[in-house]
């Protein structure tokens, strides 16, 4: 089937209502978990990932993306009213969403966040519709070769482009390849590793790790101190002034100039939303006529990081769609869902799948559209969210959390697993260590294997001659990967440093105001 | 993202200092050298077929690549740690927030531990209010309202609608409620 008979045909598969009533579901699931200041979208997508694991793959995944655009924009929402960014993409919304609101403002402030989400989001999903097909089709012409120096490159970007210590992302990295090995080797079904333990024969089970290291970390973090609530002042919006047309307009130059931000950076591995919101505001400011007002509370602070972030939304899947490569934690717990279906992304799910790749694309497109209706009638519901007591909600996602890692396998020694990773993911982020590169590592490294060991099989023993005379590309790749990494590691630090001035130069505002 | 701190981390240093992050190497390197040590116990062998090998790739070239890499990544990491100054966040912890973790962690076995005695639900629904209580929670009826809605709703959800197991009641016929 050719590419736009696949896109035509997604529609078939998609146009059900089971599948838009979970992804409202979804929507709505992640918007509450957004809005809750300290539970964040990766979370909240470990969490339910059990549950997209047992519907059919176009509702489950579709559940999921439902989950991943509501709780981008759910994070806002506590970031314009209390100043604490419900999840890290709304770090940059803080600078004007608060002073919005000081001056009565919430409401137009939320919904302009909603509208320039929905605007970032759908454009970089369309782009990444047209573009997605043609480098499917390209990506199914490498051999094994090829997509082992593809893997082995995105392993060190996303080591390089990792919070903190190169070197520690890079140990990260090679324990994800080592607890990726227990089990059984990948080509000859040989045990590894086992120390002769029954519940390991079949390797380490991705779903509690996944719930394990993202869910578990929050919670212990979260009930270090027992406040009974994250906020106490009673938030109401309801009766607030509207957002006009006029003042979206006024923002559109911004909010086009955040959607091309985003979605170059979506396309990056390792990068992601916080880059992105911060990158896209700091462009505003340096192209507004009055960058002074920038942080006094104006709608274009609140639109061009916003843009921003959820245009990263759609590039994200390219990488993982097209090379079966996750870009960030959330296209991995997405890339888990994939597997636990049954589904393998890489280039040959374009070519075997295309009506229901495109379906999971197009999928993201109704999702915008839904959010729309979804949070724009919910968000004097979701600002009273972001009150909920912390003493209910910790023990809730607990609740989630175990249930999730019992019903993958129906095993109790799963459970232990799920308390094992939690509290080591709690361990490394009390030692600055990321776990990113670890899921990454952990997830390619029995494709990495594989496609090692089906080169040397080509190779016939001489894969450094191989490479060199016979796969140009795959010899390019391996070259370039240590400058690329390079490169990627001084565009991520110089990304921080932007952050880390807008952030310094925001407290100097607030000292300023305080005197 | 990389950090900025990465040049800081390893910068400015006057002398050797112990720190996690030497004991985070050390354990690197152990780890490294163990993984070498344990592969020819730890790896399986194909039988060979006819005098060949099943597979022309050697199974313990991945492990032992494995182990080199830690073992050189653990080195370097040593360099590195003599002079890094990160802190350590384990250590700023105060009384309450240790308690409070060691709490947590104690509940989460015990709810691992009683699932397959008392069923998910019965034992969800006692974390779930020990939890609530122990994290500040001191509206009675909401706490135990929610500690019985909600494993009762994931119960239902799991076993009704997605049709997979979680360890059920002793009153497994209450069925919906």
């Amino acid at each position: 089937m050719d590419l736009w008979g696949s896109y035509l045909a997604s529609f078939d598969l998609l146009l059900r209502f089971d599948t838009f009533g979970w992804m409202a579901l979804g929507l709505f699931l992640g918007i509450f978990v957004g809005s809750m200041p300290g539970l964040t979208t990766t979370m909240a997508m470990a969490i339910l990932l059990p549950i997209a694991f047992f519907l059919e793959p176009l509702i489950g995944i579709p559940f999921l993306l439902g989950v991943y655009k509501g709780g981008i924009f759910g994070g806002s929402i506590p970031a314009i009213l209390v100043s604490i960014p419900g999840t890290g993409a709304a770090a940059a919304t803080v600078f004007d969403g608060p002073g919005l609101t000081k001056k009565g403002h919430a409401r137009k402030a939320l919904e302009m966040s909603l509208f320039a989400s929905v605007f970032g989001d759908t454009s970089s999903d369309v782009i990444t519709i047209a573009a997605i097909g043609i480098i499917a089709l390209i990506a199914t012409q490498i051999g094994p070769p090829e997509l082992g120096a593809v893997i082995i490159l995105s392993l060190i970007v996303i080591a390089a482009t990792s919070n903190g210590a190169f070197v520690k992302a890079m140990i990260m990295m090679a324990l994800g390849l080592f607890i990726g090995m227990i089990g059984q080797d990948p080509i000859g079904a040989l045990s590894r590793f086992t120390f002769d333990i029954f519940e390991v024969r079949a390797g380490i089970p991705l779903l509690p790790m996944l719930i394990g290291l993202f869910a578990i970390p929050e919670v212990l973090t979260a009930a270090e101190h027992r406040a009974t609530q994250y906020v106490r002042d009673q938030l109401n919006v309801r009766s607030g002034e509207r957002l006009t047309f006029a003042e979206f307009k006024s923002c559109f130059r911004t909010i086009v100039r955040s959607t091309c931000i985003g979605t170059v950076i979506g396309a990056i591995p390792g990068t992601g939303q916080v880059a992105a919101a911060f990158i896209g505001y700091a462009a505003a400011r340096n192209a507004s006529k009055t960058p002074e007002k920038f942080g006094t509370g104006i709608l274009e602070g609140v639109a061009a990081p916003e843009a921003a972030n959820n245009a990263v939304n759609g590039p994200t899947l390219v990488p993982l769609l097209t090379l079966g490569i996750p870009g960030d934690n959330i296209t991995a717990i997405l890339l888990g869902a994939f597997i636990a279906q049954g589904l393998r992304p890489g280039p040959q799910l374009m070519v075997e799948q295309g009506p229901m790749v495109y379906a999971i694309l197009n999928a993201m497109l109704i999702a915008n559209v839904m959010l729309i209706f979804i949070a724009y009638l919910t968000i004097p519901l979701f600002a009273r969210v972001v009150t909920i007591r912390k003493s209910l909600l910790l023990p809730l996602t607990v609740c989630l959390a175990f249930a999730g890692a019992f019903v993958y396998r129906s095993d109790p020694t799963d459970l232990l697993f799920l308390v094992g990773f939690g509290v080591f993911g709690y361990f490394c982020r009390k030692f600055h260590f990321q776990v990113t590169p670890l899921v990454m590592a952990f997830i390619l490294g029995p494709e990495l294997e594989r496609t090692v060991g089906q080169s040397l099989s080509i190779a016939q023993g001489d894969l450094l001659g191989y490479i060199v005379f016979d796969r140009p590309i795959a010899l390019g790749l391996l070259l370039g990967t240590p400058l690329l990494a390079w490169w990627m590691w001084r565009r991520a630090v110089a990304m921080q440093r932007t952050a880390q001035s807008l952030v310094a130069e925001r407290r100097t505002q607030d000292v300023g105001t305080a005197d | 993202m990389a950090s900025v701190d990465n040049d800081s981390d390893v910068s400015g240093s006057s002398g050797f200092r112990f720190n996690f992050n030497i004991g985070c190497a050390v354990a690197t390197i152990t780890l490294g050298v163990a993984i070498w040590v344990l592969t020819p116990y730890q790896v399986e062998t194909a039988v060979p077929l006819f005098g060949k090998p099943a597979s022309g790739l050697d199974p313990h070239l991945f492990p032992r690549v494995i182990a080199a890499v830690f073992t050189l990544l653990g080195i370097w990491y040593f360099v590195r740690a003599l002079k890094m100054r990160e802190e350590n966040l384990l250590r700023k912890l105060d009384r309450e927030a240790i308690i409070n973790s060691l709490v947590s962690l104690a509940a989460f076995f015990i709810f691992a531990e009683l699932m397959e005695i008392v069923g998910f639900v019965i034992s969800g629904a006692a974390t779930m209010f020990f939890l609530s209580t122990f994290y500040g929670n001191r509206t009675w009826w909401l706490g135990i309202l929610v500690s019985l809605a909600v494993p009762l709703g994931v119960f239902n959800l799991f076993t009704k609608v997605l049709l997979v197991f979680l360890p059920e009641f002793p009153y497994a016929d209450l069925g919906w409620l």
